[in-house]
């Protein structure tokens, strides 16, 4: 069986069909997710994978996030952007909310990154750093956010 | 060697002379060939992962994404057709370059569209699309770095992941006593459903080196026990459990084992398991966790040895050995009894490889024999 042509062309396409498959879902959320622009503010470390990249802390504008103490580890929870509301179940009567993980107080969405060249990285951190920056996200109906572009002084970094 | 053979009259000179000139006519051996061609193919692949990584600005990411997967469908075009045409170096090598753009690929894709996340997801997720790729290797580097990549990914989602804190608990004491285990009944199930092939030797080393970490794991967590115990209950017990079942159902019906191999295996599990128990129930002894772990070891030379793998049984001794001297560290108190203590241990050292060294032969024939 191992040695087969059928089996071997399974182990190939395979994972190239996954990669596909991934790709296409992130642009399934891009293009079918509603726009929302939020404020960050942050750092720059790097990713011995894919490089430099600016991390920050998003503001939802929301009080009393992941302040649980009950769920002091993991725990998925839910912003809801319209009500300004966080809560540890699917919020109902919410057009738009971004779904992620309560980690040690902090809600994490999977939207906390932006890819950078390297060449550009000191100089829009310096930027984040100084409360410049804003992201702009596509966010689905079932809560998942994805980063658009990265803005600063509300322009594209790319125009700097 | 054959100048030791010929003095003690086991060959006369012109055999040696024959054997000489014919190893001299014996093309280069391949392995150093094929460690050479995956050198070069791990360094081209991390060369495109740094180059991903660079991040260029100036290409838009629907090109980055193209040339990606064109390269990702011509190497995998060249693994196939050098499979097809039985060039096995080739082959080999191509697939490592394969297994590495695929984990590039990742990289690409989440720098494109600016994923959160770690690199143990990017790992899990790379093991998981790639699972059938070892399966096609025919040596062990591509299953050897798979498994790291996925024993990697899977023992940190586990630690990490919320779905599965109700059991874990996020405690990494119970993550390495389950990592050998699942690598046991994956070793059970690939023998039973397609025999030995290169990823159940490569899950062999990591059985081992997996074995010996969460040992070490375990016996350290003696000296953190009220942070760990804050965490440790029954059911966290509950996933190594299920796997000690699996993995015995396996063993009990294998015909490759003897009774007596399958008897070992059995006092090597429960062995294996005994030093995260203590930690549980607050046994705060020492030398209560060594001689399990010593006891462990001891039960899994054994049975490699009686399997005939004789490296690893050496291996496994040579680990015994460091443990005793550890376990002679650990009874020292005091100054002076220290430096006594360290005379002697550098006199066992000296003798014990001495020993070693003259008899290992003859022990390696003993174990074999034992059962």
């Amino acid at each position: 069986m191992l040695d087969s042509k059928k089996f071997l062309i399974t182990a190939l396409v395979l994972p190239i069909f996954c990669l596909l498959c991934l790709t296409g879902y992130k642009i399934y959320i891009f293009s079918v997710g509603e726009e929302v622009t939020l404020s960050i503010e942050g750092y720059d470390p790097r990713d011995l994978l894919s490089g430099h990249y600016l991390t920050y802390r998003v503001i939802y504008g929301v009080n009393d996030v992941c302040n649980d103490n009950k769920y002091r580890s993991k725990k998925e929870g839910f912003i809801c952007l319209d009500s300004k509301k966080f809560s540890y179940n699917r919020p109902y009567n919410c057009n738009l909310f971004i779904k992620g993980i309560c980690k040690y107080k902090r809600f994490i969405a999977g939207i906390e990154r932006f890819y950078i060249p390297q060449s550009a990285a000191v100089k829009l951190d310096r930027l984040v750093r100084d409360n410049k920056g804003k992201i702009v996200v596509s966010i689905t109906k079932s809560g998942v956010a994805q980063v658009k572009k990265l803005l600063i002084n509300d322009q594209a970094w790319e125009n700097l | 060697m054959l100048k030791q053979w010929v003095e003690n009259k086991i060959i006369t000179t012109e055999q040696s002379e024959k054997i000489k000139r014919f190893e001299q006519k014996k093309p280069s051996s391949s392995w150093a060939y094929l460690s050479i061609l995956i050198l070069g193919a791990s360094v081209m692949g991390i060369g495109v992962i740094s180059i991903i990584a660079a991040n260029w600005n100036l290409t838009p990411p629907f090109v980055k994404l193209i040339v990606n997967f064109a390269s990702l469908s011509l190497v995998a075009f060249g693994v196939y057709h050098s499979k097809l045409k039985g060039h096995l170096l080739r082959s080999e090598s191509l697939l490592v370059l394969f297994i590495i753009l695929c984990l590039a690929s990742i990289g690409l894709i989440s720098q494109v569209y600016h994923t959160g996340g770690h690199l143990y997801q990017a790992l899990m997720f790379w093991s998981l699309i790639t699972c059938v790729v070892p399966f096609i290797s025919k040596k062990l580097f591509v299953p050897f770095i798979w498994s790291f990549g996925f024993f990697t990914g899977f023992s940190l989602t586990l630690a990490e992941s919320p779905a599965v804190q109700e059991i874990i608990k996020m405690n990494h004491l119970v993550v390495a006593m389950l990592m050998p285990l699942i690598c046991a009944v994956l070793i059970i199930i690939i023998k039973i459903l397609l025999g030995e092939i290169s990823l159940t030797r490569a899950l062999r080393i990591w059985l081992i080196g997996g074995g010996i970490l969460a040992l070490m794991n375990a016996e350290t967590g003696i000296y953190r026990i009220f942070r760990s115990i804050k965490y440790l209950d029954m059911y966290s017990f509950v996933p190594a459990y299920i796997c000690v079942a699996f993995a015995l159902v396996g063993i009990y019906k294998t015909d490759e084992f003897k009774k007596a191999q399958k008897i070992i295996l059995l006092f090597t599990i429960i062995c294996y398991l005994v030093p995260f128990h203590l930690l549980m129930f607050e046994v705060k002894s020492k030398f209560l966790m060594a001689t399990f772990t010593i006891l462990t070891m001891g039960g899994a030379s054994i049975f490699f040895a009686s399997r005939k793998y004789r490296r690893t049984f050496v291996f496994i001794i040579t680990l015994i050995g460091i443990r005793f001297l550890f376990l002679y560290f650990q009874a020292l108190g005091g100054l002076a009894y220290t430096g006594f203590g360290l005379i002697i241990s550098g006199l066992i050292i000296i003798g014990s490889v001495v020993m070693w060294n003259k008899y290992r032969t003859r022990v390696a024939n003993w174990a074999e024999g034992l059962i």
